[in-house]
C-alpha cells in the first residue's frame, strides 16, 4: 500500500533514503551486463581449449549419444538464434523495456559449443558462437547501462531538489 | 557524450550490424571450408578408387612387380605424399616409400581406428570415416583416405592365387594428398571474405550514421543552439521548413515564445498603466 493511501507521507529523510537505495540498486544493475559478458567469456575459455582438454569420445560415447546434426544445420540454427536474439534486444531498446539481461543466452551458447563440440567441428565454429555471445550480451548491457543511467540521472535530480529542500526547511527551523 | 542521442543511436545499430555480418561471414567460412575439404576427400577417394581399380589386374595375377611399378609411379604425382598397400594384418606390401615396406601399420591411429575399434574390425565403413586430416613429418598438412580391397570371387577361386572366401578384407590401399592448394585457397577466401565483410559494414554503418547526421543530428544542433540562445527571435531562418518534425518544433517553439513577448509586453504595460493611475490618485 502506498504511502499516499494510507495517507501518511514519509518523512525527507525516509524519502532520501530510499532515492539514495534507489540508486545504489540502479549502479549495481547497470554492471550486469558486464557481468554476463565475464561469465560466457569464462565458459568460452574452456570452448577454445576444448582440443587440450576434453579428451576425444570414446566410440562407446558416440554410440549412446547417437548421430550428431550436421555443422551446417548446427551453423543455420545459431545464424536464425542469433537473428532473432538481436531483433528481440533491439526490440526492448526500441520500447525501453527495464527486463534485466537474460543469463539464459549464456545457456543457449553453451548448447551451441557443446553441438559443434560432439560433432567434431567446435573449433572451426569457436569463434562464429563467441561472436554471437558477445553482439547479444553486449547489446543487452549497453540497453541496460543506458536505461540505468537514465534512471541514476532522474534520481539524482529528484535527491538534489529534496535535499534543497531539506536545507530550506533547516534555514527556516 | 556517451549519453547523447548520436550515441544512442549509432552504438545499438553498428554493434547489432557488425555482430550479424561478422556472425554470418564465420558460419559461411565454416560451411565453405568444410565443403571444400568434403569436395578434396572426395576427389582423393575417386583417386584410390582408380589405383585399386588400375592394380585390380596384377593383383589378380600376383605380378607383384607390376604392382609395385604402379603404386611408385602413381606415388611420385605432384601433391601425393604417400602411397601405400598393407595386407590384412597392417603389414606394408607396397609403397611409394621403399622404406616403409615390410612394417607394421599402427592399428590405434586415426584413419585404422575406424574399423578396428571393437573387437571385431568392421568390414564396412562410412566414407567420412574413411578420411583423416594430418601434418606429416615433413610438416605438410596432409588430407588421407583409406581404400578397402574387398575379398572378390575371382580372388577366392583363382588357382595360382588363393585367398579364402570368408576373408572379406584383403588390404587397404591409403594414400595422402598435399592440402597446401586447399589451404591457400581458404586463406585467400578469408581475405576475400574480411575486405568483403570491412566494406559491408563501413557501407552500412557509415550510411547510416551518414543519414542520421543530415536528417536528424544537424538539424537538432541548430535547434539546440537556437533554444539556448537568450534573445530566441528569427530563427525560422535559421532552421530550414524542410526537416519535417523538426521544423514544426521550431515553430511551435517560436509561437511560444511570441506567446510569452506579447504576454510579457502585456503584463508591462498593465504594471505602467497602474503605476501612472496610482501616481495621478497620489498628486490628486
Amino acid at each position: 500500500m502506498s504511502n499516499q493511501e494510507t495517507g501518511s507521507t514519509p518523512s525527507h529523510e525516509t524519502q532520501r533514503a530510499a532515492l539514495l537505495e534507489s540508486i545504489r540498486r540502479l549502479r549495481t544493475r547497470s554492471h550486469q551486463g558486464l557481468w554476463a559478458i565475464a561469465a560466457f567469456a569464462c565458459t568460452s575459455i574452456p570452448a577454445m581449449l576444448s582440443d587440450q582438454i576434453f579428451p576425444p569420445l570414446t566410440p562407446a560415447v558416440k554410440k549412446m549419444l547417437g548421430t550428431p546434426p550436421s555443422s551446417n544445420m548446427i551453423s543455420a540454427l545459431l545464424v536464425v538464434y542469433a537473428f532473432s536474439a538481436i531483433l528481440l534486444v533491439l526490440g526492448r531498446i526500441t520500447n525501453g523495456s527495464p527486463k534485466m539481461v537474460s543469463f539464459s543466452h549464456i545457456g543457449y551458447l553453451i548448447c551451441f559449443y557443446a553441438f559443434y563440440f560432439f560433432s567434431g567441428v567446435l573449433p572451426e565454429n569457436f569463434w562464429a558462437v563467441l561472436a554471437t555471445g558477445m553482439t547479444i550480451l553486449s547489446l543487452e548491457s549497453y540497453h541496460i547501462w543506458t536505461l540505468s543511467s537514465a534512471k541514476i540521472k532522474e534520481e539524482e535530480e529528484a535527491l538534489a531538489i529534496l535535499e534543497r529542500r531539506m536545507g530550506q526547511e533547516k534555514k527556516q527551523g | 557524450m556517451l549519453q547523447s542521442i548520436a550515441t544512442r543511436t549509432i552504438v545499438p545499430v553498428g554493434l547489432a550490424v557488425t555482430g550479424f555480418v561478422a556472425i554470418c561471414c564465420l558460419s559461411l567460412y565454416s560451411i565453405m571450408k568444410q565443403d571444400m575439404i568434403d569436395d578434396a576427400a572426395q576427389s582423393g577417394r575417386n583417386i584410390a578408387n582408380t589405383v585399386v581399380l588400375s592394380t585390380r589386374y596384377a593383383m589378380l595375377h600376383n605380378d607383384r612387380q607390376h604392382l609395385g611399378s604402379i603404386i611408385a609411379n602413381i606415388g611420385q604425382h605432384q601433391g601425393v605424399e604417400h602411397l601405400r598397400v598393407f595386407n590384412h594384418n597392417g603389414v606394408i606390401t607396397f609403397s611409394r616409400n621403399q622404406t616403409e615396406i615390410g612394417q607394421q601399420v599402427n592399428k590405434k591411429v586415426e584413419g585404422c581406428s575406424g574399423c578396428h575399434s571393437g573387437e571385431k574390425p568392421a568390414e564396412q565403413l562410412a566414407a567420412v570415416k574413411q578420411t583423416r586430416r594430418f601434418t606429416n613429418e615433413r610438416g605438410v598438412q596432409v588430407l588421407a583416405m583409406t581404400q578397402p580391397i574387398y575379398n572378390e570371387p575371382s580372388c577366392s577361386t583363382t588357382s595360382c592365387h588363393y585367398h579364402s572366401p570368408s576373408q572379406k578384407v584383403l588390404g587397404m590401399l591409403d594414400i595422402g594428398l598435399d592440402q597446401g592448394p586447399l589451404q591457400n585457397s581458404l586463406a585467400l577466401m578469408r581475405y576475400r571474405m574480411i575486405v568483403f565483410t570491412l566494406m559491408t559494414l563501413v557501407l552500412t554503418v557509415g550510411g547510416v550514421a551518414a543519414l542520421l547526421n543530415r536528417s536528424f543530428f544537424v538539424p537538432l544542433k541548430k535547434l539546440l543552439a537556437i533554444t539556448s540562445d537568450e534573445k530566441p527571435c528569427d530563427f525560422e531562418q535559421q532552421l530550414e521548413s524542410g526537416y519535417g518534425e523538426l521544423s514544426i518544433l521550431a515553430r511551435n517553439y517560436q509561437r511560444i515564445v511570441a506567446r510569452l513577448n506579447d504576454t510579457r509586453e502585456a503584463l508591462a504595460r498593465c504594471r505602467n498603466c497602474s503605476k501612472e493611475k496610482d501616481d495621478t490618485d497620489d498628486n490628486g
